[in-house]
């Protein structure tokens, strides 16, 4: 386009002089454009150079350990960091066996899937086809604004209300009625354990899968709807067999995206998992419980990565974070494969016939496989409390839950085809949508809950606590948070220095040039940027900062913070000038403009909302973020103001003040997430209305 | 084989049978030209009526004062501008409209003498009943063969060998049979354009309805498969009472044998169609059809 352009203005002055002119000027227009071209470029491979960056810099660094132990990693069941120590009678150390912490990833994250998918879809199902607008869009706005709470809030708030309610309520509950199934049997802690990280991390991926579910219910057509009601559907059996069909791979892709995230979830697990590395062993029931405490990989990560035994330990836990890195790349590149593949298969994609029969095959064999599951789970505990008490303790909650399920598959089986099915369906389809409409409703009253409880313990210690007077060294009753406060302020501007520009500009690349393989592969790294887990971006910068220089930790931790906001940035960047409508662009270049002078007077000035948009939720997502900042052990008790040192920072603070015997711990605790929270709403709001103005200069 | 549960339920539906039975004999008998006059008699049943029928989207008032009888075994056609309420009104025949948010409907219309807006009314029967295709070709992200087992499967027909009956019969009803009964398994989104339009009419057509809805079923079609859907209209309508929106004058000149002519909201004209093509009374129609506008 630039090129016609150029080629009209040449023709156009009649002197050979401004002839000459001319033409000077449009080669000139011509270099800059290539020149601009590939400085965006240059900025958009940031994501791909980052992704091979890690996984390089984490495999030298995790080397010795694979040497070491090898395979022993994901297989052994010891645990022994200390080196043996033949003089203090100590005879073996350097241990490296990794199951029972991958098991405690594994369990947490299922655990909150379980919860979290039937969940979110109902609530999503609800937002999208049940609420009237008036409900839904407040609803959607809480859901995106939850999505953006700090994990180290989540997991402070759990400590302090859901701990104490599953220690003394849940937990004694659950092993009373269900105690001889063996994920119950046996309750070992007072809620710190397998159980209440897992609903933690349900309560965390809920909101982004509740989203994500929505999006892609929208955009399913009415005329699908339509054509289901219009054959005799209930409005319950037109979602069920056609909306969710039509959305499936888009569904499976929020939850892939859900579990991406639990598996590398950090600081809310490890604040209430318990910390012990306790594996299931064949022949004892208890030890499969869920009721004990257990660790996770990234909790490992949080608790020994800052303080290491050895050289050997600390290439171990690296070689965590290394797994965990991998892990999460498969697993959201097959989230993404899986959206992408939906989009191909709408436009008209074959589907072989083996493919279908194989698809149907494995959905039945699913479904049973459940059903089976679940009734033989019940049927166990009731055989066992029959043998235990004779017939006398026969009908406890379980027997009756269990025989109620296995009633009502029964029941539907036998049901189609009698005079009063068509009243049965109708009831399935009133008791199905109000089914959905209390998934919406508990989770949004779980998640207005801890808003609340924040609002309400953190509120009053805003004020009361010295929240923002200086430490106090000598009488630290009397101190303040002021140094975690600017320390907070001057990493985010830190990062933002670095991560805006790189995300601005590389957005703009994929937004002007990126309809080709390269732009295509770009994007597909910006998006597994996304899911890599902080915790391992955190180990990421200290490899490759403060290993070699030993100093630094300030700029490692913005350099951490920066990489987490790069891919918002770029994709929220994309999306909106790709908003800016053609003929803008078309009628500047038609004046005689370069590209350059059209993106940097025209595209950029309209699209500006949409990039301040961008920004402010990329700053909502690191304001929170504790765990990169932890692994290059960025924390401190004074002020600082030199990011080569040491510098404290909120979210930090939450997570050490926590243990911290001090009265003003947990009143100071609850400032900082209190402050955290509306910081994350204030930059929510705005982003909102940004966008908002946005919109109205393209419409 | 469609014919008995027909008189059947008009019975059922306490008309006056008597005549209605004899008049569907004679019917499959004389063929078409004898349709086509018959609906100038009395002679024939009524299946659908409107009465006076108003239509509000919110304030907007979509449909004036429409009333209109739609006989048994007929195919009736309405032709109009863009926005002038045909769509509207097909679409308060089986209470799709209700799917949209504020709007209202006040008159009476009915199918077989029963109020469809009534208290008592089952949305799911009604549906049933009045099937409905719609403007562009919308199959189920399923196999062809799962795309018309669809509707029976919902109504409780849970029994293999009868589905595939059911499938076999109606894919054959509408046309498509000989095209796809080697690829049954294969989705629905592989057919052409034209295949798709003929699966939807087959997933109503497995349902059994009495009365078809169409919406403009041939908008998103090339010519060709616009005549075969035409030819189809053609075959079933000796066994169902088909109502047809459509935006192409010939096409309602050739499928239809009576014809409904809309314009704001208004219901201008009805006549058989001979008569609305040659003949029209109001002088709106007759500038309509020779292309004064629209």
């Amino acid at each position: 386009m630039a090129q016609s352009a150029s080629d009209y203005q040449a023709a156009g002055p009649s002197s050979p002089q401004g002839q000459a002119k001319a033409s000077a000027r449009a080669a000139r227009g011509r270099i800059i454009d290539a020149i601009f071209r590939n400085a965006t470029l240059f900025f958009a491979l940031s994501t791909v150079v980052l992704i091979a960056g890690i996984a390089i810099s984490l495999y030298i660094a995790s080397r010795p350990n694979i040497h070491h132990a090898g395979a022993y990693i994901v297989t052994g069941r010891e645990w022994d960091p200390a080196p043996a120590d033949p003089t203090s009678g100590k005879m073996t150390g350097d241990v490296y066996g990794g199951l029972a912490f991958i098991y405690g990833t594994l369990l947490t994250s299922v655990i909150a899937l379980i919860i979290a998918v039937p969940l979110g879809v109902g609530a999503a199902i609800f937002l999208a086809e049940i609420a009237p607008r008036k409900i839904s869009t407040p609803l959607s706005f809480l859901v995106e604004l939850l999505a953006a709470v700090p994990s180290i809030v989540y997991g402070f708030w759990a400590l302090q209300h859901m701990v104490p309610f599953f220690g003394s309520t849940v937990e004694p509950w659950l092993f009373k009625h269900f105690g001889k199934v063996p994920f119950f049997a046996s309750q070992e802690s007072a809620g710190q354990d397998f159980l209440v990280a897992g609903c933690i991390l349900a309560l965390m991926v809920l909101p982004f899968i509740t989203a994500i579910s929505r999006d892609v219910l929208r955009t399913v057509p009415s005329a699908q709807r339509e054509a289901a009601i219009g054959m005799g559907a209930t409005r319950w059996e037109a979602i069920k067999g056609v909306v969710l069909k039509y959305g499936s791979s888009g569904i499976i892709g929020a939850t892939m995206l859900g579990l991406g995230r639990a598996l590398g979830e950090t600081m809310a697990v490890t604040i209430v998992i318990g910390s012990q590395p306790n594996l299931p062993k064949w022949g004892i029931p208890g030890s499969f419980s869920f009721l004990r405490p257990g660790y996770t990989m990234s909790s490992l990560l949080a608790d020994q990565y800052p303080n290491p035994n050895s050289p050997l330990h600390l290439s171990a836990l690296t070689e965590f974070a290394l797994l965990l890195f991998i892990v999460t790349i498969v697993v959201n590149g097959l989230a993404r494969g899986l959206v992408w593949l939906t989009a191909a298969r709408m436009g008209g994609k074959t589907t072989s016939d083996a493919s279908l029969k194989f698809k149907a095959s494995v959905a039945s064999a699913l479904n049973a496989t459940v059903i089976v599951f679940i009734a033989a789970v019940f049927l166990y505990q009731g055989r066992q409390d029959v043998i235990a008490h004779h017939l006398s303790g026969l009908f406890g909650v379980a027997e009756l839950i269990g025989y109620f399920l296995i009633g009502l598959v029964l029941f539907n089986r036998f049901i189609p085809g009698r005079s009063f099915y068509l009243t049965y369906r109708r009831l399935v389809s009133g008791f199905s949508l109000s089914l959905c409409g209390a998934c919406a409703l508990a989770a949004c009253g779980a998640m207005i809950m801890l808003l609340l409880s924040v609002a309400h313990d953190g509120g009053p210690s805003l004020l009361h606590s010295h929240l923002f007077r200086s430490p106090n060294g000598i009488h630290p009753e009397e101190g303040g948070l002021l140094h975690a406060i600017v320390g907070t302020i001057e990493l985010i501007i830190a990062a933002s220095a670095f991560g805006i520009p790189f995300g601005v500009l590389g957005g703009i690349f994929l937004a002007e040039f990126g309809n080709n393989r390269l732009g295509g592969w770009t994007r597909f790294a910006a998006d597994l940027l996304n899911g890599v887990p902080s915790i391992v971006v955190g180990i990421f910068a200290y490899t490759l900062i403060i290993v070699p220089t030993r100093s630094n930790f300030g700029w490692a931790g913005a350099f951490a913070l920066g990489v987490l906001m790069i891919p918002t940035v770029m994709r929220t960047t994309e999306e909106l000038v790709r908003l800016v409508p053609m003929s803008l662009r078309e009628a500047s270049l038609a004046l005689g403009a370069t590209y350059t002078k059209t993106m940097w007077s025209i595209i950029l000035p309209a699209a500006r909302g949409g990039i301040v948009t961008g920004s402010l939720l990329a700053l909502a997502r690191i304001a929170g973020e504790t765990a990169p900042l932890l692994m290059v052990s960025c924390n401190s008790s004074v002020m600082v103001h030199n990011l080569k040192e040491r510098v404290a920072s909120l979210p930090v603070m939450i997570y050490v003040l926590r243990d911290d015997p001090g009265s003003q711990a947990i009143p100071q605790s609850w400032g900082c997430a209190f402050l955290l929270v509306l910081l994350v709403l204030i930059f929510s709001v705005l982003a909102r209305f940004a966008t908002r103005d946005k919109m109205k200069m393209t419409a | 084989m469609e014919h008995s549960t027909r008189t059947g339920s008009a019975v059922a539906d306490n008309d006056p049978s008597d005549i209605h039975s004899k008049t569907g004999e004679e019917r499959t008998i004389e063929g078409k030209r004898f349709a086509v006059d018959s609906h100038s008699d009395v002679l024939t049943s009524v299946r659908l009526e409107a009465d006076h029928v108003n239509f509000y989207y919110d304030k907007f008032k979509a449909l004036k004062d429409v009333s209109i009888c739609i006989h048994d075994r007929s195919v009736v056609a309405l032709i109009g501008p863009s926005g002038c309420g045909k769509s509207t009104f097909l679409r308060t025949l089986n209470r799709m409209n209700d799917l949209i948010p504020n709007t209202r409907v006040e008159g009476k219309i009915t199918l077989d003498g029963s109020d469809l807006y009534g208290r008592s009314v089952d949305l799911v029967g009604l549906r049933k009943r009045v099937g409905m295709v719609f403007q562009r070709p919308n199959p189920f992200p399923m196999s062809i063969w799962d795309n018309v087992a669809y509707g029976p499967r919902l109504h409780g027909q849970r029994n293999r060998a009868k589905l595939n009956e059911l499938v076999e019969r109606s894919l054959t009803q509408s046309a498509l049979w000989e095209e796809v009964k080697d690829s049954l398994r294969k989705s629905a989104f592989d057919l052409s354009g034209g295949q798709q339009q003929r699966l939807c009419i087959a997933r109503v057509l497995a349902v059994e309805p009495e009365v078809i809805l169409m919406d403009e079923p041939c908008s998103a079609l090339d010519p060709n498969s616009t005549y075969r859907i035409e030819e189809l209209i053609g075959e079933l309508k000796s066994s169902y009472t088909i109502v047809i929106v459509t935006h192409n004058m010939q096409q309602a000149a050739r499928v239809s044998d009576m014809t409904g002519f809309f314009l704001k909201g208004e219901l201008v004209e009805v006549a058989t169609t001979s008569k609305m093509f040659t003949k029209p009374v109001d002088s709106r129609t007759e500038d309509y059809i020779q292309g004064k506008f629209g």
